[in-house]
């Protein structure tokens, strides 16, 4: 997968694409509008992470110019989160998603994992790792060939950690993926440690890994190299 | 005009309108009544010295004709009439000027006792001297008096018509740019960013009124815009360090690193979440206090009851919380789908975090309140600060939820009520109270008209 990050903070572009280097991801940085549009004309990417405040112009203005020039590639806007206004204008434009400021790194590679499957793998929606094959369009689960039961909050879940694999994933990012925004009030995290278990439960069930582990205090991990 | 605003308007209105036109007419009808009165009592006393002046005059040339008749010969017996009098008088005595002196004597004509005027000389013609004395009826006071006050009357009678005929149609056209202008201020909304042009009138004082309103519309717009501009700065300049930091921790999870250091991420990690949960927060309540949520449309408010709890029934089941509702269905409301889910989530999370193990929530929708209900300890703070920005209970929530919840109560012209009663918390919301905007703007036109 090959994106590109126009991100005018040098910080906050350097941290997505570390994170995302990791996981073999090929990242381009530009900080500019003017230099998102050289890049776009040059080069293909299967995903653009846009910020909306550019020092030079409006993300919005690029995404206008990415549906003109019918370029292909999927656009996840990032912005801050007190502009209601931009998400609807940014979505009605053609963007594919977007992720409000701050977000977990983990949330931002789940969601570009799940554009590049939408876009890219011709409606290939299957996701497969081992023993466990997840169809994303029909929310089936298979371990061993054999069908699981899992509700949507535990499908959901596990996908994240496919996205995720090998990496730490808190309790909270967790929480937001799933319940959306209104975690805030929800001071405990409760129920994400009752839905990772009951995950763990009904793969083991079938004869599964159990790969998801939990890490120090912090979270959760998938870790691939389990036996 | 689909908009009948202007009218309901002008409607209430028009009581104070009155007021004012009152206002002037009733001074203008006490300075005249003063100027009528001085002026009859004036007209009154120059008729009357007018009066004498010339009826003495007209004596005079009686006398002098009379002279003239002896002169020509007619003999002075003939002569004599009821108001005349002629006397021969010894020719040596002195001649009389003209003397005029008044006395009451009968008047045959008005067949009572009048006054009268009495002018006297005596002449000597042709060798003889003789004493002429001639009457008059003097012109009654009371006659005179009658006669101004009649006119002065008549004059104030015609004013008092002709001033109600232009209360009824002048008014109205001279206070018309008046009535444009409150019409305009009241179309005026900062939300629309559009100052609103007040046209010039032929009234100096109206002129004055539409400049100062069109200055300070436009200062409003211009304060609003950097006020906005602000808000959305700082936000955006806070979130973009806050997403850094929060970056940089996961990238650090993610290296090797000891339990201990796990430990200190975890809680920098929960300081950051708290903190950028309070920054969307006071964003939430800044953007509410400048109104940015308008109400477009009525939302099925009982379908989103329905699905805002069914999102909490996970939650719900692991706190073994029983929920009761009573939902009736297809009630609409207009308010802002966001607010509204904000104001739900705001509520029912609350009353799951402050409920207890095997504890209950009821909720009842009816189409004048939304009666939410759960078991939990009393509260540690009095009730009335329990809507204020950061009073809380537990020291882990944010305490800006319920602030918020209020905000957009306000906004809605909700009313909100807590009550803690038998170990119960009781949050209530009010619809009855709640006015369309438009006519919750014309209740506050006329309590401040009248």
């Amino acid at each position: 997968m090959k994106i590109l990050i126009v991100e005018d903070h040098p910080e906050l572009a350097q941290n997505i694409f570390q994170f995302l280097s990791k996981e073999g991801i090929v990242c381009e940085l530009c900080a500019t509008a003017q230099q998102a549009e050289d890049r776009l004309l040059g080069f293909e990417y299967d995903c653009i992470v846009l910020d909306i405040m550019l020092p030079d112009g409006n993300g919005l203005d690029i995404l206008r110019f990415i549906k003109r020039n019918k370029i292909q590639s999927c656009v996840l806007i990032i912005s801050a989160k007190n502009s209601l206004d931009d998400k609807i204008t940014g979505l009605e434009i053609g963007a594919d998603d977007y992720l409000t400021k701050p977000f977990h790194l983990s949330e931002l590679l789940a969601r570009l994992r799940a554009l590049y499957r939408r876009n890219h793998l011709g409606g290939d929606n299957v996701v497969t790792f081992n023993e466990i094959t997840i169809n994303t369009t029909t929310y089936e689960v298979q371990v061993n060939q054999q069908t699981l039961d899992l509700t949507k909050k535990e499908f959901d879940l596990l996908v994240y950690f496919l996205a995720n694999k090998n990496r730490v994933i808190t309790r909270q990012s967790i929480a937001e993926h799933l319940w959306g925004d209104y975690t805030d009030t929800l001071s405990n995290f409760d129920f994400v440690y009752q839905h990772v278990k009951n995950l763990r439960k009904k793969i083991s069930n079938f004869g599964g890994n159990d790969y998801i582990s939990t890490v120090y205090g912090l979270g959760y991990k998938f870790d691939t190299n389990v036996k | 005009m689909p908009d009948n605003s202007h009218i309901t308007q002008s409607f209430l209105l028009l009581p104070n309108i009155m007021k004012l036109i009152n206002k002037f007419t009733s001074w203008y009808l006490g300075i005249s009544a003063f100027v009528f009165l001085v002026g009859g009592i004036l007209t009154f006393y120059s008729f009357e010295s007018h009066i004498e002046i010339a009826q003495a005059k007209e004596q005079e040339k009686l006398l002098r004709h009379i002279c003239q008749k002896i002169e020509n010969g007619v003999p002075y017996e003939k002569l004599v009439r009821e108001q005349l009098h002629i006397a021969e008088i010894p020719y040596n005595s002195q001649i009389k000027k003209v003397s005029l002196s008044d006395t009451l004597a009968w008047s045959p004509q008005l067949q009572r006792i009048d006054r009268q005027i009495k002018a006297s000389a005596s002449y000597k013609i042709n060798g003889h001297h003789y004493d002429i004395s001639v009457y008059n009826m003097m012109i009654n006071t009371d006659d005179v008096t009658k006669v101004v006050f009649e006119s002065m009357a008549g004059i104030f009678l015609l004013l008092i018509v002709l001033l109600w005929v232009f209360i009824r149609l002048g008014s109205e056209r001279i206070l018309a740019p008046f009535h444009n202008t409150l019409a305009e201020i009241h179309r005026f909304s900062l939300k629309n960013k559009q100052a609103i042009h007040l046209p010039e009138t032929s009234t100096n004082e109206f002129n004055r009124l539409n400049h100062f309103l069109e200055k300070m519309m436009n200062k409003a717009i211009c304060d609003y815009n950097s006020l906005k501009e602000f808000s959305e700065n700082a936000s955006h300049e806070l979130q973009t360090p806050l997403a850094i930091i929060q970056g940089k921790l996961e990238l650090l999870m993610q290296s090797p690193i000891s339990d201990e250091q796990a430990g200190l991420i975890l809680s920098s990690l929960n300081a950051l979440d708290k903190l950028n949960k309070t920054n969307q927060s006071l964003i939430l309540l800044t953007k509410l206090e400048n109104q940015e949520y308008e109400s477009i449309e009525e939302i099925n408010f009982s379908q989103l009851v329905n699905e805002t709890l069914e999102g909490f029934e996970e939650l719900l089941e692991m706190k073994s919380i029983t929920l009761q509702k009573q939902i009736e269905p297809h009630i609409s409301l207009r308010l802002h789908p966001v607010l509204a889910s904000i104001l739900l989530n705001n509520l029912f999370s609350n009353a799951i975090r402050h409920n207890i193990c095997n504890g209950t929530i009821s909720v009842t929708l009816t189409p004048k309140k939304l009666y939410i209900e759960n078991t939990g300890k009393a509260p540690s703070m009095p009730t009335e600060e329990l809507f204020r920005r950061f009073k809380k209970e537990n020291p882990d929530s944010i305490g800006l939820g319920l602030s918020i919840v209020k905000q957009i109560c306000e906004l809605h012209f909700f009313e909100i009520t807590y009550k803690y009663i038998d170990y119960r918390h009781a949050f209530v919301v009010c619809f009855k109270n709640a006015k369309t905007q438009k006519e919750a703007e014309y209740m506050e036109v006329a309590s401040s008209g009248g």
